[in-house]
């Protein structure tokens, strides 16, 4: 993103917060709030032979990459 | 005339052939000086036979013989579909979007791909990764956009219907700078399916032509369910082409979207052409209350930006064409941008759903407002289109689209015809009807299209 973009974007976002908390009347009708919505990704175990696994099941591999023709595995 | 055009071709008095030569003849002379295609089929030619031989057979193809072009963000087997953006540049179409399948169905002959704004992100015609378009009508403005070659193309004669498609007036804006008829239909009212979107929930693909038969013959033929668009509704098509006379209906007005409007020359216009349709139908006319229209715009971008930063996840560079942050232009760029912050969790609840409430609001007005009116007449654009190469900030080209964006959150259809000029700068009159009354919508257009 370049600095005149980032500048734009900055901008853009500014204006629209101050217009749109301006508007009396807008209700949530639809979803559902949930705390813990969002994924903390540092807390997660991992499966550490999950990678070996993949690799051993799959027809053909080099360094990080699987090698397979699309739609055949 | 699209209507005379096709009693020729049924009669044999003009072959499907010699109207694709025609045409490919004119393109040659002028789609150097206006860029509105991009691509010609190399098989229209062929086509155009095969059609031919099929009208002999007895063949009553509703667009049999026509020549028809593509937005540049609709899928056709064996087309460049680029989005007229780097990108893509490398991509061909490997299957028909449902209305390309639907006009081929029906005799349509597709003459070519058409230039836009790249992604559908613009409204002037100019931020194409292969050059701008200009306008043919008026070359000393900006054709608008982002269907701003299916536009040209038709202002221009070089074909008879181009397909276009409308988010929040991409249609409906380049319709009105080049002096030409265009619709956007209702929000499920046309199939998606091979649509490269830029807004999942806001766009629709519609027609563009000379008058208003063609559009409402073309809509006809592409409007109906689809297995393989799940917000393409049922409703039952109607027969858009028969055009009826309105009679006497309410037509709104609202004094909101009269302050949107800045150029009291555009009102005047517009203002008139109204005038006359009262006087001429002996309709009524009522003030309506669009509270919430001047949000309109606040409420939209982000809708569009968080939508199409989603839809473009795709771009990867693995499966089509290249990495997209790598090879767009600038606007494009700022969307994606945009979108990314504004979906960040720290952003929540600020931006997008709060956008979602606001459309709600606005559709509420809508509703409201049909309770008592039949149609909403405003103008197209709130000032006159710009010159081509203005230095404008992003957010004073987003303004332009203040009075479109309005139908395109509530779902409903919207249609262009022209009004007038300004200097020689042509100006269209905007005509909105309520969801899936695209029928009242076509018969007012073509009612408002033949006052003097």
């Amino acid at each position: 993103m370049t600095d005149k973009i980032k500048k734009d974007v900055a901008s853009i976002m500014a204006s629209f917060m101050k217009a749109l908390s301006k508007a009396e009347g807008a209700k949530e009708k639809f979803g559902s709030e949930r705390e813990n919505s969002m994924r903390d990704p540092g807390t997660q175990d991992t499966d550490k032979s999950f990678r070996q696994r993949m690799f051993s099941n799959a027809p053909k591999h080099r360094d990080s990459f699987i090698i397979m023709e699309k739609k055949h595995w | 005339m699209i209507n005379e055009k096709l009693k020729q071709i049924k009669s044999g008095k003009l072959s499907a052939k010699q109207n694709i030569r025609n045409f490919l003849d004119i393109i040659g002379k002028k789609n150097k000086d206006i860029n509105a295609f991009l691509h010609l089929n190399p098989d229209a030619l062929a086509d155009a036979e095969e059609i031919d031989k099929k009208i002999k057979s007895g063949f009553k193809g509703k667009l049999a013989g026509l020549a028809i072009a593509l937005k540049s963000n609709i899928s056709a087997i064996g087309m460049p579909v680029t989005c007229a953006s780097k990108t893509l540049k490398n991509y061909t179409g490997t299957f028909d979007a449902d209305i390309v399948k639907k006009i081929r169905q029906e005799g349509g002959i597709i003459i070519g791909m058409l230039n836009m704004d790249e992604f559908a992100c613009g409204i002037s015609g100019e931020t194409s990764s292969f050059g701008p378009i200009i306008n043919p009508r008026c070359p000393s403005i900006v054709p608008g956009g982002s269907s701003s070659g299916s536009a040209a193309a038709v202002a221009a004669g070089l074909c008879d219907i181009a397909l276009g498609s409308d988010t929040g007036g991409s249609i409906r804006n380049p319709a009105s700078n080049c002096g030409i008829c265009g619709i956007k239909p209702s929000y499920g009212r046309v199939s998606r399916y091979g649509l490269l979107d830029l807004s999942m929930s806001l766009d629709q693909i519609g027609p563009m032509c000379s008058d208003v038969y063609g559009c409402a013959l073309m809509l006809e033929v592409i409007s109906g369910k689809s297995q393989k668009d799940p917000m393409a509704f049922s409703t039952p098509v109607e027969k858009y082409s028969k055009i009826e006379p309105t009679g006497k209906i309410r037509v709104g007005i609202s004094p909101e979207a009269e302050k949107l409007c800045l150029d009291s020359r555009i009102k005047t216009i517009v203002e008139k052409k109204l005038s006359s349709f009262i006087k001429k139908t002996s309709s009524e006319k009522k003030p309506v209350a669009l509270k919430y229209i001047d949000l309109a715009v606040q409420s939209y971008y982000p809708i569009v930006f968080v939508e199409f930063f989603s839809g473009t996840r795709k771009f990867d560079g693995r499966k089509y064409g290249l990495k997209i942050e790598g090879s767009c232009g600038e606007e494009v760029l700022r969307r994606i941008s945009a979108g990314k912050e504004m979906s960040k969790a720290e952003h929540k609840g600020k931006f997008y759903r709060k956008a979602l409430q606001v459309r709600d609001l606005i559709k509420s007005d809508f509703d409201k407002a049909f309770e008592k009116t039949d149609i909403i007449v405003m103008p197209v654009t709130p000032s006159l289109p710009q010159k081509p190469g203005s230095k404008i900030t992003p957010e004073e080209s987003y303004a332009f689209d203040a009075l479109t964006i309005p139908a395109s959150l509530a779902g409903i259809c919207a249609g262009v015809v022209p009004a007038g000029e300004i200097q020689g700068i042509p100006i269209g009159i905007q005509i909105i009807a309520p969801a899936f009354r695209e029928k009242l919508l076509i018969n007012a257009m073509s009612e408002f299209s033949k006052l003097e």
